[in-house]
């Protein structure tokens, strides 16, 4: 089934006596909801383990095990092309839908959201306290982003799966403890939001034409072709491997304490701290992987035991009171979960009312209409016959032209029924996402 | 701050109807923007209009208070202090000696505008009718005061400001375009014009409202500033920007970011004031193909040269800004946000 070689480490789930290895490399998601939006396959290329014990935490802690056709629910491995691939299968019914305010929703919301929002499935595990991943059905159904939060660091959770899954900090630590720390580090760091808290570098050294320079101190990272990520204050977790590029010869945490941004080459100074400095030829070309940048990988370090780790963030506790304070704000009498704009007009309404659309226009004297462009006449055309429109365009595209004819016509709109139903939009706010 | 924004009250949706079954009225429409400089530059482009010039459509443009003041030396006289002292045509001399100077540039602006001011078409009878009368009787009545002392003003004050107020909601009744910023068009002012606006046997109604809201430059506002302004639309909406030039202008990093402490330079303010309501709104329709986006592509201004250079024109310069930045549109937008 899965690759023992990898890691000696196995994850058993007593439900079916299956057992899962566990391997030290990136985990990747990838994530295709169904066609029928019954429920979504999170597909995870999974070389560190993560992706099994997901599943098989999920099982332990269900209470409603086992779960109906778990088979279905669960499948090892899909892709024959990739034997490290793996699949979840999420149905519909094993999603909850929650609103902002922690409130069930009817599972018909789900589709509302997904006409506009794309489909968001969150997959509660212990594995972190909850590891959230967030699928979105890009709209046109092609493609999707599968992104990865955890526990209450962002709340912006709109789908559950089972909350009853999302067990206490303290039970995951056996498995975690045995989990090796650098790759923990490492799965945190890819799991969680990657541009947002984390910069996971992976710099081949190699490739790039970096220069590592050892010193005594740690190490100097010199590039010509690449811009160099690294800021003061950073902190880094370095692994050097030798010059094929298979083994490591060094691994440890690194303080950057010098950047030069040249515009010939660009370097960075990185500083061991704590962990001994690497060895060997100073100038020579080692194969260079940073692993990890965060300007708190400091306090992430210090706080191990790992289900300590978020805990003890000074950040994190500021930031979930503040939460929920605006929380205890928001949750007022309006319903916040809803969606999205609704419109009365059909979209297409307004090519039929072309030829009045320019009957307006002119009867307000727009002369220059001949010139106008097919895209202004259809901006017109649609803020006639529809409650709400958006014009964007590029800097000298006519923008301000088309408004202030939009403006003239709308003044003067004699034949046009008033819209009875009116304008309706719920929108979320930007800044319930904090 | 909070999310929404809801269907205007069914009443002032009623008085609308009412107007216009009655009296062929099309309700107001609003143009407005960010800045004094984006409305002015629409004014500039309404005004070349013939409809316009001939008053088939009434323009009016309303400007924010301290500057109708410096065209107008009483109000300067009102907005004294209470505590000045000494002859009130002095006062305002040597209030007009020391106005602002951004005051006296944005004036030398506006000079060409005149006609379309509010302050201009209050006081004009032919428009405004006999509240206009009733107004330049009281600024008669206090132009005569001009030797007196300053205190002499108080018992006028609220005379002149219920005057002023009737007046220009005389204008707006009989307006068809309102051309002001975001912030005049949502302010106390506003609501208080409103309650002369249905003073004769109409039900009162407690929040002005338009019944179309262009915005333009709607992705350099701020949310909570947009929010304001097109919940004040009763049948029609559109927003005109371009997020990908403009962002809106937030000093506090904090509020811009709204990152709690976290450092994420590499996003262009995900979750902050930094990211307008335009930007959030505008992709997630324009891919889903919802009917409710148009883009405009037609270049116009740009030289030939530099069309050729970039075919999609400013934008793609723009979005090729940073990968980070790339890779967040490519993501982000694809729309979890509405």
């Amino acid at each position: 089934m899965l690759q023992q070689q990898y890691n000696p480490l196995t994850v058993a789930v007593p439900e079916t006596g299956e057992t899962f290895a566990l391997a030290a490399e990136n985990t990747q998601f990838s994530v295709q909801p169904d066609q029928n939006l019954l429920g979504a396959t999170v597909r995870l290329r999974d070389t560190i383990g993560l992706a099994h014990k997901l599943p098989s935490v999920l099982h332990k802690s269900s209470r409603h095990r086992p779960w109906p056709g778990s088979d279905n629910w669960l499948k090892f491995p899909l892709h024959a092309d990739d034997p490290h691939a793996t699949s979840l299968y999420f149905r519909r019914r094993d999603l909850r839908f929650m609103s902002r305010t922690g409130e069930e929703e009817e599972p018909d919301d789900y589709l509302d959201l997904t006409e506009y929002a794309g489909l968001v499935a969150v997959i509660g595990s212990r594995l972190f306290d909850s590891i959230d991943v967030e699928i979105e059905n890009g709209l046109a159904g092609n493609w999707c982003v599968c992104r990865t939060r955890v526990r209450d660091w962002f709340v912006d959770l709109r789908l559950l799966c089972r909350p009853e899954t999302v067990l206490a900090p303290g039970e995951l630590s056996p498995i975690m403890q045995n989990m090796d720390a650098t790759a923990y580090f490492q799965a945190v760091s890819t799991l969680l939001e990657p541009e947002a808290a984390w910069s996971v570098l992976e710099i081949n050294s190699v490739n790039l034409r970096q220069q590592v320079k050892l010193t005594s101190s740690g190490l100097e990272v010199r590039t010509k072709r690449y811009q160099v990520f690294l800021e003061k204050r950073h902190w880094a977790l370095v692994r050097l491997f030798d010059d094929k590029g298979e083994n490591v010869e060094w691994q440890g945490l690194c303080r950057v304490t010098d950047v030069d941004k040249n515009k010939v080459h660009q370097s960075a100074t990185l500083t061991c701290d704590g962990t001994p400095a690497p060895h060997g030829d100073r100038n020579r070309i080692a194969h260079l992987r940073l692993l990890a940048i965060n300007e708190t990988a400091r306090h992430w370090f210090d706080a191990l035991p790992l289900h300590d780790l978020f805990n003890r963030d000074q950040e994190h506790e500021r930031a979930a009171e503040a939460l929920s304070r605006l929380k205890a704000l928001i949750s007022g009498p309006e319903k916040i979960g809803r969606t999205i704009a609704t419109a009365t007009a059909e979209p297409e309404q307004w090519r039929k009312d072309t030829g009045r659309i320019l009957q307006e226009a002119l009867a307000v004297g727009d002369a220059p209409l001949v010139q106008r462009n097919a895209q202004q006449i259809e901006a017109v055309g649609r803020m006639l016959s529809q409650p709400f429109v958006m014009v964007h365009g590029p800097a000298g595209t006519g923008k301000t032209d088309t408004a202030v004819l939009m403006t003239l016509v709308s003044s003067k709109r004699q034949s046009l029924a008033p819209s009875v139903g009116g304008l309706r939009f719920t929108i979320y706010s930007n800044m319930m996402r904090l | 701050m909070i999310l929404f924004f809801l269907s205007p009250s069914l009443l002032s949706q009623a008085w609308v109807l009412h107007k216009r079954k009655h009296e062929q009225y099309n309700g107001l429409t609003l143009f407005t923007g960010p800045s004094n400089v984006a409305v002015n530059v629409a004014l500039e482009k309404a005004c070349q209009y013939p409809i316009v010039q001939s008053k088939g459509i009434r323009v009016v443009r309303m400007l924010r208070r301290q500057l109708e003041r410096v065209f107008n030396p009483v109000m300067y006289a009102l907005a004294l202090d209470r505590s000045a002292t000494g002859k009130i045509g002095d006062l305002i001399e040597a209030a007009k000696q020391n106005a602002d100077t951004k005051d006296k540039r944005e004036f030398d602006l506006y000079e060409h505008h005149q006609a379309f001011f509010m302050h201009t078409l209050a006081r004009d009878p032919s428009l405004a009718g006999e509240e206009a009368i009733m107004l330049n009787e009281v600024e008669a009545q206090i132009q005569g005061l001009y030797d007196k002392d300053v205190s002499e003003l108080e018992p006028l004050k609220k005379k002149y400001k219920e005057a002023l107020e009737r007046a220009e909601a005389a204008v707006l009744r009989r307006a068809d375009v309102l051309f002001a910023t975001t912030t005049q068009s949502t302010s106390k002012r506003v609501r208080r014009i409103a309650v002369f606006l249905c003073a004769e046997g109409q039900e009162q109604y407690e929040q002005f409202r338009y019944s179309a809201v262009i915005v333009d430059e709607a992705s350099m506002l701020t949310e909570p500033d947009l929010v304001s302004t097109i919940s004040r639309a009763i049948d029609r909406v559109a927003l005109v920007g371009d997020h990908l030039q403009l962002q809106p202008v937030v000093r506090s990093l904090g509020a811009r970011d709204a990152n709690a402490g976290r450092r994420m330079r590499q996003e262009p303010y995900p979750h902050g004031l930094g990211r307008s309501l335009f930007e959030r709104v505008y992709k997630p329709l324009h891919v889903a193909g919802s009917g409710h986006t148009v883009m405009l592509q037609e270049q116009y201004r740009m030289h030939d040269d530099i069309c050729q250079v970039c075919p999609g024109g400013t934008r793609i310069i723009v979005a090729a800004f940073s990968t980070f930045v790339c890779k967040f549109f490519l993501t982000n937008f694809s729309g979890t946000i509405l």
